[in-house]
């Protein structure tokens, strides 16, 4: 009878054969001295390597038991704060907005004529960069907000109109309209010495390269304009400017430097910090700031207001108005950011290449639609 | 969901070790405690012999648990918990036995060769020869696969069946016949003339 296989014999080893195979190889094994040895050798191979062996001591495993438990529900108490932190961050995001004076659904429905009423250009000169630490800061009363019925009795003609006069060139070379309304303001456009400005004085807004924006508070902030309302919009706003995009910016970059580029983002950036300034102390504030930019030529000059300003002051205004600024490739700024997250959480999908390099100042009314529509103002870069 | 609750809860009842694992998972610390010391040896123990040190052990060992409690909803309840756990740990062992292999094959083959030599026709007691061949036996092991490694040892060090073995490992059992039968005469051959002594 010939011997199994090795295999045969492990599994005899292991007790894993099944009776026949059992028999025939107990049967072998009687007569084959070799099959013994092998048998033997391995088992005791395997039974030396089995006991040897030492266990750490058992205060490690003890140890070990703490270190285990401990890791996984400190992991799972650290997940479980997520929610609970998403919740204290939501309600100081909420607490923070109503303190800051965040307007309320009925005051974001002020009407065009509220809005060139209460923003003339005389008023607007007060955002030109001036003394954040005077101006009497978001408590200031705003004006009176008008009451949603009143805003939809407004007439499309007269606020087309107004649309005119709201929303100019922010170098005023633009179209009769904008002329007229640029000459309104030629005293103040007299103090002005550089181009940078100019702009400012000029548009009745905050603009940095892209298109200037200002007023048309006809649309409530959730209502969706009409097609034939967005396309007067739009068309009145690109015959205002009456150039292209390229050719206004290539005039502006001519006389213009990088310090006021920046200057201008800022100036705009303090904007809403200024609504609550009377016009003759704005006048002062554009005079001391233009002649700072002049003086000094550097972008540094309105850092220290900046600074000492919150900065959710940056961006709204008591007057339900708020100032987008948005970066070379047409993404907002971190303020900028937050605010729409909070405002017109869709925005993302709205965000077009027309704000590229563009500061805007608009009503909160609006803001929906100026991100739908791209604002009916054609894009302008700063290339 | 419901589904998957009332699931547990009859895994709960047929096993008990399911119900503390579940208890362990929701923060009972008392029924974790127990469940590590039913199983905290024979994981060490298999982290142990298939990666060679205690502190790969220790490392493990505590993945090991910690998987269990965190993929319990995964556990199938045709098969057995003390298998789970082996095959949980298995795996572990076997990635870090791979790992382990490719930064040290090198140094590894070196020391053995060394060594190997040295204990060959040494004049040894009885005592000393059996020590020796479980070294060799364990530097044996450790040029095998970590495949044919975890069919070894869950075999001859935790003495599981073949069935046990499939069951832990998610292989069918003529595969760890086969591969039990390659390990066995891989590491005979690698003992060679050693074994002949012990004999």
């Amino acid at each position: 009878m010939s011997c199994p296989d090795f295999e045969k014999l492990m599994l005899y080893l292991d007790g894993e054969l099944d009776e026949e195979d059992l028999r025939i190889v107990r049967e072998h094994l009687e007569d084959c001295e070799e099959c013994r040895r092998i048998l033997a050798t391995q088992s005791r191979l395997e039974e030396s390597w089995r006991n040897d062996f030492r266990f750490p001591e058992g205060s490690e495993f003890r140890r070990m038991e703490d270190r285990i438990f401990g890791r996984v529900h400190g992991r799972r108490g650290w997940r479980s704060m997520i929610p609970v932190a998403a919740g204290i961050i939501a309600v100081l995001l909420g607490v923070k907005l109503i303190l800051t004076g965040n307007p309320s659904l009925d005051r974001v429905s002020s009407t065009a004529a509220e809005w060139t009423k209460d923003y003339t250009m005389e008023d607007t000169r007060v955002g030109v960069p001036g003394r954040t630490g005077e101006h009497s800061g978001p408590e200031a009363p705003g004006p009176a907000p008008e009451s949603p019925e009143e805003t939809a009795e407004q007439p499309l003609e007269e606020h087309e109109e107004l649309v005119e006069e709201m929303i100019v060139d922010h170098d005023g070379t633009g179209d009769a309209a904008t002329r007229s309304l640029v000459d309104e303001t030629s005293v103040m456009r007299q103090q002005v010495a550089s181009d940078v400005t100019e702009d400012m004085e000029s548009s009745g807004s905050f603009a940095y390269g892209g298109g200037v924006l200002r007023g048309s508070a006809q649309v409530e902030q959730d209502e969706i304009p009409s097609a034939h309302d967005s396309s007067v919009f739009a068309e009145e706003a690109a015959g205002l400017i009456g150039q292209t995009p390229q050719e206004e910016a290539g005039e502006r970059w001519e006389t213009g430097t990088a310090a006021d580029d920046t200057a201008l983002i800022r100036s705009a950036e303090v904007v809403p910090d200024m609504t609550g300034v009377t016009t003759s102390e704005s006048d002062r504030y554009l005079s001391e700031g233009l002649e700072e930019v002049e003086a000094q030529d550097e972008t540094v000059c309105f850092e220290e207001e900046l600074v000492s300003c919150p900065p959710e002051y940056f961006n709204r205004t008591d007057d339900g108005c708020v100032a987008l600024v948005f970066d070379g490739e047409g993404m907002p700024d971190s303020l900028t950011a937050v605010l729409l997250d909070s405002l017109s959480p869709g925005w993302r999908d709205y965000i077009k290449p027309v704000f590229m390099d563009t500061v805007m100042v608009v009503p909160l009314a609006d803001l929906n639609e100026i991100l739908r529509y791209g604002g009916g103002v054609p894009a302008e870069t700063t290339e | 969901m419901l589904l998957g609750v009332l699931l547990m809860t009859a895994m709960a009842e047929d096993n008990p070790d399911i119900d503390l694992l579940e208890r362990a998972r929701d923060g009972d610390r008392d029924a974790f405690g127990e469940l590590f010391r039913k199983y905290e040896k024979r994981v060490f123990r298999v982290a142990r012999r298939m990666c060679g040190s205690d502190d790969e052990a220790w490392d493990i060992t505590q993945d090991a648990f910690i998987r269990a409690m965190e993929a319990m909803d995964r556990f199938d309840p045709r098969y057995r918990f003390f298998t789970w756990m082996y095959r949980i740990t298995a795996n572990l062992a076997i990635n870090h036995a791979r790992k382990r292999k490719r930064r040290s094959e090198v140094h590894f083959e070196e020391s053995y060769s060394a060594e190997g030599q040295q204990v060959t026709r040494a004049q040894l007691s009885d005592r000393a020869a059996t020590e020796q061949l479980t070294e060799a036996v364990g530097r044996a092991l450790e040029k095998l696969s970590p495949s044919l490694r975890a069919v070894f040892v869950l075999r001859v060090d935790q003495q599981l069946s073949y069935s046990e073995i499939a069951e832990s490992l998610d292989i069918a059992i003529g595969t760890v016949m086969s591969r039990l039968n390659r390990a066995r005469a891989r590491i005979r051959e690698e003992l060679g003339s050693m074994l002949e002594e012990f004999e």
